[in-house]
């Protein structure tokens, strides 16, 4: 079973994530457990718990960005892939250390499901 | 003059030698303002060819080149620019005025009718016009601009003269910044959703609503649906946003069911891009499975000239979606300038009759008895009708004669915010 984390503000979005990712479950028959978190401090708590996979996180949060997360994630858990999910990706491609890939919002279902899978290396 | 320069039928110049000659006249002081191109697209000559035969197209062609040429003085030079598309380049110290008579004289040589062997023809055509200024100053731009506005015609509607008119540049720049902050509205909420309800008269209650799309910008304020549904068709936005209406509906479904309201429809606006969007139906299937939707309360309203134009495209999607459940609409019905033959070989559930037809009826009789004919007619094709626009109770009381009648409009109900709009349609109101 793989685990994810998905970082984000927005309920909206949340829901809309974990929707297609039971999607993807159901139509390539995976077990995957996925966390959520709204905040920096709310996804820095998980990490400190849980071993994940993979990380999708927005970079605009209300308490810092998605960078903050992405630091303390690289040195706790090096071998996890880490997504920014974010409306202006060239805004953050010199950030490659710390992020496997740039996603872009608002989420289109192709786009996103075809990167979900490359992050997971499915 | 070479004889590359020259068009083998017509003997008119080709857009090459044309394109020359507007940079040879560049070259002039004083041009400016005072050099226009005309842009001419003939319509329909290909199908002519179809239904009576190959060359008539050519003989119309050299028609209406003998008769166009006879209109014009030694200052302006006529080119065939396509198969069907003329251009003419006019040089005169009012050039706004003389280009505008050039392209009503050739309105009024279309007026009559074009005679080969025992057939005639009547021949419509589109004319956009661009004036050379310190926007449109070289050749190129001059033609593709005069061009552009004459495709903008043919998407109203054909048949008409029209000048190009360019953004100033404080309103092209607000349309860029618009489109930059277009993503992040659709994320952030700045774009929202409103509710305008659709009373029945037989249930006397609302059976259903539009919902209609806002952006309240924080720098220009309420930006006009017109411009930003534009503009995310633009710049591929309109899909992303589509989805966001959807689950919006979703949402609303859930809180109408939690109040105790069923059979209540939800009607979205589908714009021609995301139909043509390939993975438009997958997106939909996917939001029928993931969220609290169910086709037969959803239904999709698409604009008639959308699915007038484009018969063959939209046809088997369209049975597709109709047979996820979801409802079809044509929205703005009678505003379109086509045939009816869409009617019959699409899955047409509802016809919303435009405002145009509405407005007057109670001081018309001619006016009512259009929509009466128009109301007969979806009843005799079993589609039913939503009458839009109905602000006069004196209009109203007209409609109520008809069975079956769904009103939007101001009288019953304005575009609301959900929870204003949650008030209006509960039982106890």
């Amino acid at each position: 079973m793989k685990r994810v984390l998905l970082v984000d503000d927005i309920d909206f979005n949340l829901e809309f994530e974990i929707k297609l990712i039971k999607n993807i479950m159901d139509e390539k028959d995976l077990d995957i457990h996925i966390d959520t978190a709204t905040n920096v401090a709310n996804a820095n708590d998980l990490i400190a718990l849980n071993r994940y996979d993979a990380m999708i996180v927005d970079m605009n949060l209300p308490d810092g960005s998605g960078m903050d997360i992405a630091k303390v994630a690289r040195e706790k858990q090096p071998d996890a892939k880490i997504a920014a999910l974010t409306i202006y990706p060239s805004q953050y491609e010199d950030q490659k250390e710390y992020f496997d890939m740039f996603m872009k919002k608002p989420i289109m279902l192709d786009s996103y499901k075809d990167n979900f899978l490359k992050l997971l290396q499915i | 003059m070479h004889q590359q320069h020259i068009d083998p039928l017509t003997k008119l110049i080709t857009r090459n030698y044309l394109l020359d000659i507007i940079k040879t006249k560049l070259e002039h002081p004083n041009v400016m303002n005072k050099l226009a191109l005309l842009y001419i697209e003939f319509d329909d000559l290909d199908r002519f060819n179809e239904l009576f035969g190959y060359d008539i197209d050519d003989q119309l062609l050299l028609q209406l080149t003998k008769k166009i040429d006879n209109l014009l003085d030694a200052e302006s030079v006529v080119a065939r620019v396509g198969n069907y598309q003329f251009a003419i380049l006019v040089y005169h110290d009012d050039v706004k005025t003389r280009s505008q008579e050039i392209a009503e004289d050739i309105m009024g040589i279309l007026r009559e009718p074009f005679c080969i062997g025992e057939n005639m023809f009547y021949v419509t055509a589109s004319i956009g016009i661009s004036v050379l200024s310190s926007d449109i100053s070289d050749a190129y731009k001059l033609l593709k601009t005069a061009e552009n506005t004459m495709r903008r015609i043919q998407k109203n509607g054909h048949n008409n003269i029209a000048f190009t008119k360019l953004l100033t540049d404080e309103s092209l720049k607000k349309e860029i910044e618009l489109m930059k902050d277009l993503p992040s509205a659709i994320d952030n909420g700045e774009i929202f959703f409103v509710y305008q309800g659709q009373y029945s008269h037989d249930k006397k209650r609302f059976v259903g609503a539009e919902m209609l799309t806002r952006w309240n910008h924080p720098k220009y304020g309420y930006v006009s649906p017109f411009i930003f549904i534009t503009l995310a068709e633009k710049s591929g936005m309109i899909g992303p946003l589509t989805i966001k209406l959807l689950i919006e509906a979703s949402k609303m479904f859930e809180k109408l069911e939690a109040e105790g309201i069923k059979d209540f429809s939800l009607s979205v606006n589908i714009s021609p891009v995301v139909l043509m969007e390939k993975s438009f139906y997958d997106t939909v299937v996917f939001l029928l499975d993931s969220y609290n939707l169910r086709g037969k309360n959803l239904t999709f309203e698409i604009m008639e000239d959308t699915v007038s134009n484009n018969i063959d495209n939209f046809a088997k999607l369209l049975n597709k979606i109709k047979d996820l459940g979801i409802n079809i609409a044509i929205d703005d019905y009678g505003t379109g300038h086509t045939s009816l033959s869409y009617l019959i070989n699409l899955p047409i559930d509802y016809i919303k009759i435009d405002r145009s037809f509405v407005t007057g009826i109670d001081k018309e009789t001619k006016k009512f008895l259009l929509l009466k004919s128009i109301i007969d007619m979806a009843s005799t094709l079993d589609m039913k009708v939503i009458v839009e626009g109905v602000e006069e109770y004196s209009e109203d009381d007209l409609i109520k004669m008809f069975k079956d009648m769904t009103i939007q409009g101001y009288l019953y109900c304005k575009p609301i915010e959900a929870n204003d709009f949650m008030q209006k349609v509960h039982p106890n109101e």
